[in-house]
């Protein structure tokens, strides 16, 4: 365990020592994943699926703030739908516009958990969005979590109709685009329950991990994945979609792993040294728990003897 | 010579001034009512534009539907139907922008207090300065006044 904590301190020193550099490298491997995944999956305007866009995306997230992911990443989305079809570039444009004015216009969200989730539905651990956003921020980010999960199931469902999104465009064919993407978000029951679940599970997670007991965050942990794992287990099972169950217990087991890591970077107390004092001023008495964080000290790196020293 | 709570004070303000200068701009320009206003009058834009698409995408998905209505379709009522929801919509939407705009203005204007105060020590700072400077200043001074 020594040398996990070794690890730990080692790596926050590296990480505040070069904090101004890792930031926007880390700007930069987020952009360019997630640009490759959307140009890998929806890359019906050939002309974006180049290196050099890649390079001119990457670099300006790197310059500009946070948000600009979202923004760029929102942009290639539209350009790869207008070259599918222009009604369905027209109908996500107006969704993306619904979702700014009923939340980004009234938070300081930066949008890296929306830009984060679809990413993290890819991989099947979705399920460590919750979590993390519980154990770091307040119980609203759930919204930018929800948004990220309504973009996924949105955008999957026009993948999976393509022939018939990308059929030209006549009268009829026109109200039957509509209705096909229109029905992956008002009939899409899967969706509807990750939100809900998402919800429900960081505002668990923030409750329980704020509670004064010990272990909060361990706690906070184990419930933020039980929950997500009973609701949405319930949901496979009540409509019979016995084939992701697999990949749910996986994916929860990934998250608890991950959540775990975070926990230790981020909050880790000695309970065994846990102090109760109690005292006084004019106006109130006070009840005071402190518990110690684990801070392992790095031993000094020994000298080595050159031939300078001995002379 | 460095007067390090001089230095730390100006150090806090110019943080301030990267991070939240541009947010606490509006807080700065406008008085309360001002600023509530403008953002209620955003508001009303966005939420009539984000309710005029929504009835838009309604009325593409139920075209069907309607079109095989449209003969006995009691307009007046559907029309009262429309515009409650909007009213609706719209007052949900502007009790929402004055909650989260009028706790963002006080937090502003708290933390523009605070800069202020700030910006008032650093300059007793300056009044109070060391006499070495006050006699290089003196000396600079005689020495433009002979230039003339």
């Amino acid at each position: 365990m020594d040398r996990l904590y070794m690890v730990r301190e080692e790596c926050v020193r590296f990480f505040s020592k070069y904090e101004s550099y890792i930031q926007p490298v880390l700007k930069l491997v987020i952009g360019l994943l997630l640009f490759y995944v959307i140009n890998a999956r929806f890359g019906y305007m050939k002309t974006l699926d180049r290196t050099v866009v890649y390079l001119a995306l990457g670099v300006s997230c790197c310059v500009l703030p946070s948000i600009a992911i979202v923004v760029e990443a929102a942009g290639l989305i539209l350009l790869h739908l207008y070259a599918l079809s222009p009604v369905v570039c027209v109908l996500t444009a107006g969704l993306l516009f619904l979702m700014y004015i009923i939340y980004y216009r009234f938070t300081e969200d930066d949008g890296f958990y929306t830009s984060l989730t679809p990413l993290a539905y890819m991989v099947g651990i979705p399920y460590v969005m919750p979590i993390a956003a519980g154990f770091f921020k307040k119980p609203y980010r759930s919204v930018s979590i929800v948004c990220g999960t309504i973009i996924y199931y949105f955008l999957e469902g026009i993948r999976k109709n393509e022939t018939v999104l990308a059929r030209a465009s006549s009268k009829n064919t026109v109200l039957a685009k509509v209705h096909v993407v229109m029905n992956q978000f008002l009939a899409n029951k899967e969706m509807f329950l990750m939100c809900a679940t998402v919800i429900l599970a960081t505002c668990s997670v923030y409750v329980i991990r704020r509670l004064a007991i010990d272990h909060a965050w361990t706690i906070a942990l184990w419930i933020g994945a039980a929950v997500q794992f009973v609701l949405v287990l319930s949901g496979y099972l009540f409509w019979g979609i016995d084939k992701k169950i697999s990949s749910l217990v996986i994916g929860i087991f990934v998250s608890l792993a991950l959540g775990w890591g975070m926990k230790f970077f981020c909050f880790h107390l000695d309970y065994a040294r846990t102090e109760r004092v109690q005292f006084e001023d004019d106006e109130y008495y006070y009840y005071v728990k402190a518990v110690p964080k684990i801070l392992y000290q790095v031993p000094p790196k020994k000298r080595t003897k050159t031939k300078k020293d001995d002379v | 010579m460095i007067q390090n709570e001089k230095v730390a004070y100006m150090t806090k303000m110019a943080v301030f001034e990267t991070r939240e200068g541009k947010k606490c701009e509006p807080m700065r320009k406008y008085f309360r009512k001002d600023y509530l206003a403008l953002q209620i009058i955003k508001s009303f834009l966005y939420a009539t534009a984000g309710f005029a698409l929504l009835f838009v995408f309604w009325c593409v998905y139920q075209a069907d539907d309607l079109m095989a209505r449209i003969d006995t379709l009691n307009y007046a009522k559907v029309g009262i139907k429309i515009g409650k929801s909007y009213l609706v919509c719209m007052a949900a939407y502007i009790a929402l922008t004055y909650a989260v705009y009028s706790v963002r203005y006080v937090k502003g204007k708290r933390k523009l207090r605070r800069m202020e105060r700030y910006l008032k020590k650093v300059k007793r700072f300056y009044r109070k300065k060391d006499p070495s400077d006050r006699k290089s200043a003196h000396t600079e001074k005689i020495g433009q006044m002979d230039e003339k």
